[in-house]
């Protein structure tokens, strides 16, 4: 399901990254044409050169009629009147010399020619000026005006037509921009259509694959409660059993007894009296079988109840001690408290659980080490306040992963032990649900062929106050 | 356009009062004649006259009031220039302007308006020399209006280079 989900998720997600890229480059665009057209307003010459050539053309006429006038009697017109006239034709000349005039006479080789005469006209006339009262001076200057006339006329033509196609240039240019504006704008409008539908698309996709996440969901909660439901129905089942079983093991260890100990008079044959014996002793064996899985049927169900109470620890495990070494289990061992340990503690704690617990992991001891070695019982506390209750003995050790395992029900570290060394292999996990059931915890530290200490461990919380006080 | 009316609306009073002022100073005297030949003339609303209703300037005359400089790049020449010359603000108190518009005209006649607002607005000048040279007539002498065009970038619009006059002749107040 995921995997259908992945693939228009990645697609949309590419197509987005496209979109969006196209947008950003067309937003350049737009910007890098809008500053080069700003730039092409602001750099538009000063000098229009329609103007240029108007003014150029008034003014040579002024001059020509200043000189013209310099010749009449009673003229308001001098000399420096005609200089600043010369100085202002000279001034339009520079004018056109700049600007525009380049482009219009690389269009027009003659507009070139033209400025280049008049500028050699000028020229020639302002010496001419400088001794205009002389006889003939103004004439001299007139015809020279005159040869140049008609082309500044021509001139000033062909600068309006130059202009008049500049302005239908720019008005193209101007109708080409608008054209590639509304290209791009249509352009992103689909874009953004496009857009707005993937994000529709993909939401759909996303709602479709979190509706099937959620029925996967609905699946596996069903499916973990059929399981809890059938968990319990077993361990309900197995507390049940071992119940009615534990019934008629009474009867069959209570009547064994009797005539394995002769109660009612000496057996007829000698032999009776030891089949009882084999009754009785097999009788036990399965009461505690059946004692482990009842217990771990309650553990497993969550039916088993701690009670906690103050209780004196040392006293405790002396009594379970004693108990233990009366089994035929502990017969010629060596099991002993570490006079070392801290034995100071009162603990608030289920005593049945804490004996169990006890007796589980001594009987564990012992059947997996050599007759010869120790096992020893102590206790003591660490730093944090816990409480470390540690059977080590020198047996056949296990491997860390047989540790990790060996804590789940039913498990033995070595399957071929579990012919020599005969148990449910539940007496781990029991006491691994009993120390958990007081909130606390079992450490197994072991090492193949050296030995095992395994440790339960009380929380601080379970610890008597004045414990907690002697520790401080 | 709203913009500028107001200031206009407030400027009036303002530059009113500056110029009553700038007229009780000058005593509504008349100006001293030009020692050289004139090169600016000034008429209309002026207190302060030496040829009848005008005041006429020489370049000495206009030297005396006080000159002041800037760098400027402008749309005339290639690389920025500095132009030297009176400020506008100082010319108008010489004469006593009153009004509120300057029309300037250049010598050939072109005529442009200038708020009188802006003299005081943008420290405009009047220039004589452009690099330290004198300028001609041939350059666009031999008087330039200038604003100070790279100390304010709303200055660097057609508005205000419509407003720079060159070649200037005369100027008028109204």
């Amino acid at each position: 399901m995921a995997l259908i989900a992945a693939d228009p998720l990645r697609i949309i997600k590419t197509v987005l990254a496209l979109t969006i890229s196209i947008f950003a480059v067309v937003g350049i665009y737009v910007s890098y044409t809008i500053v080069e057209r700003q730039k092409a307003l602001r750099d538009v010459s000063r000098y229009d050169i329609v103007w240029t050539a108007s003014q150029a053309l008034t003014e040579f006429n002024r001059l020509k009629f200043d000189v013209a006038a310099f010749t009449m009697a009673n003229t308001a017109v001098d000399k420096d009147e005609v200089r600043l006239r010369l100085d202002i034709m000279f001034n339009r000349l520079n004018i056109l010399r700049s600007g525009d005039l380049r482009e219009l006479a690389a269009k027009d080789r003659e507009q070139k020619t033209t400025v280049d005469d008049l500028e050699r006209v000028l020229g020639e006339i302002e010496p001419v000026i400088e001794k205009l009262d002389l006889p003939g001076a103004p004439q001299k200057i007139l015809a020279r005006l005159d040869t140049i006339q008609e082309k500044l006329t021509r001139f000033a033509a062909a600068a309006n037509q130059y202009s008049s196609d500049q302005v239908a240039a720019d008005q193209q240019r101007l109708l080409d921009l608008h054209r590639t504006f509304s290209i791009l704008a249509a352009g992103l409008f689909v874009c953004g259509m496009a857009f707005i539908g993937l994000l529709f698309y993909q939401n759909r996709v996303v709602a479709i694959a979190h509706r099937k996440l959620r029925l996967a969901t609905d699946d596996l909660r069903m499916a973990k409660e059929a399981a809890e439901g059938a968990s319990d129905a077993k361990s309900r089942f197995l507390a049940n059993m071992s119940h009615e079983l534990r019934t008629p093991l009474n009867a069959i260890i209570g009547f064994s007894e009797i005539i394995a100990h002769e109660a009612l008079g000496p057996a007829a044959q000698p032999k009776y009296r030891e089949y009882a014996g084999d009754i009785l002793s097999s009788g036990q064996h399965m009461y505690d079988l059946v004692n482990d899985i009842l217990t771990m049927a309650r553990l497993d169900a969550g039916h088993y109840e701690v009670t906690l109470e103050p209780i004196d620890l040392q006293h405790l495990v002396d009594g379970a001690l004693t108990m233990f070494k009366g089994t035929e289990l502990a017969s010629n061992r060596d099991v002993a408290i570490d006079p070392d340990g801290d034995w100071r503690p009162r603990l608030r704690a289920d005593e049945r659980a804490v004996r169990q617990i006890l007796l589980n992991l001594l009987s564990n001891a012992v059947k997996f080490s050599a007759a010869d070695t120790p096992v020893r019982l102590t206790c003591r506390y660490t730093a944090e306040g816990e409480l470390h209750l540690t059977v080590s003995d020198r047996g056949i050790g296990m491997t860390p992963e047989e540790a990790e395992r060996v804590g789940h029900p039913f498990y033995q570290a070595d399957g071929r032990l579990a012919r020599k060394y005969e148990g449910t292999g539940l007496g781990l996990s029991i006491v691994k649900g009993l120390i958990e059931r007081h909130g606390g915890r079992l450490a197994i530290e072991s090492q193949p062929g050296v030995g095992t200490r395994i440790s339960v461990i009380f929380p601080n919380e379970l610890l008597e106050e004045d414990d907690l006080a002697a520790v401080a | 356009m709203l913009n500028s009316s107001c200031l206009k609306l407030i400027g009036v009073p303002i530059l009113g009062a500056f110029a009553w002022l700038a007229a009780s100073a000058a005593g509504a005297a008349t100006l001293a004649q030009p020692a050289g030949k004139p090169i600016l003339a000034i008429s209309g609303k002026i207190s302060s006259t030496n040829d009848g209703a005008n005041a006429l300037f020489d370049r000495a005359m206009l030297e005396s009031l006080g000159m002041t400089s800037f760098v400027t790049k402008t749309p005339w020449y290639k690389e920025p220039s500095k132009f030297e010359g009176v400020p506008l603000e100082k010319l108008m108190s010489a004469v006593g302007a009153s009004g509120d518009r300057i029309v300037v005209v250049a010598l050939n006649d072109y005529s442009a308006e200038l708020p009188m607002e802006d003299a005081k607005k943008y420290n405009v000048i009047l220039a004589l020399k452009r690099d330290g040279e004198y300028m001609g007539v041939r350059d666009k002498g031999p008087l330039f209006i200038v604003y100070p065009f790279d100390s304010d970038p709303d200055l660097q619009t057609l508005k205000f280079y419509t407003r720079s006059v060159w070649q200037i002749a005369r100027i008028e107040i109204k």
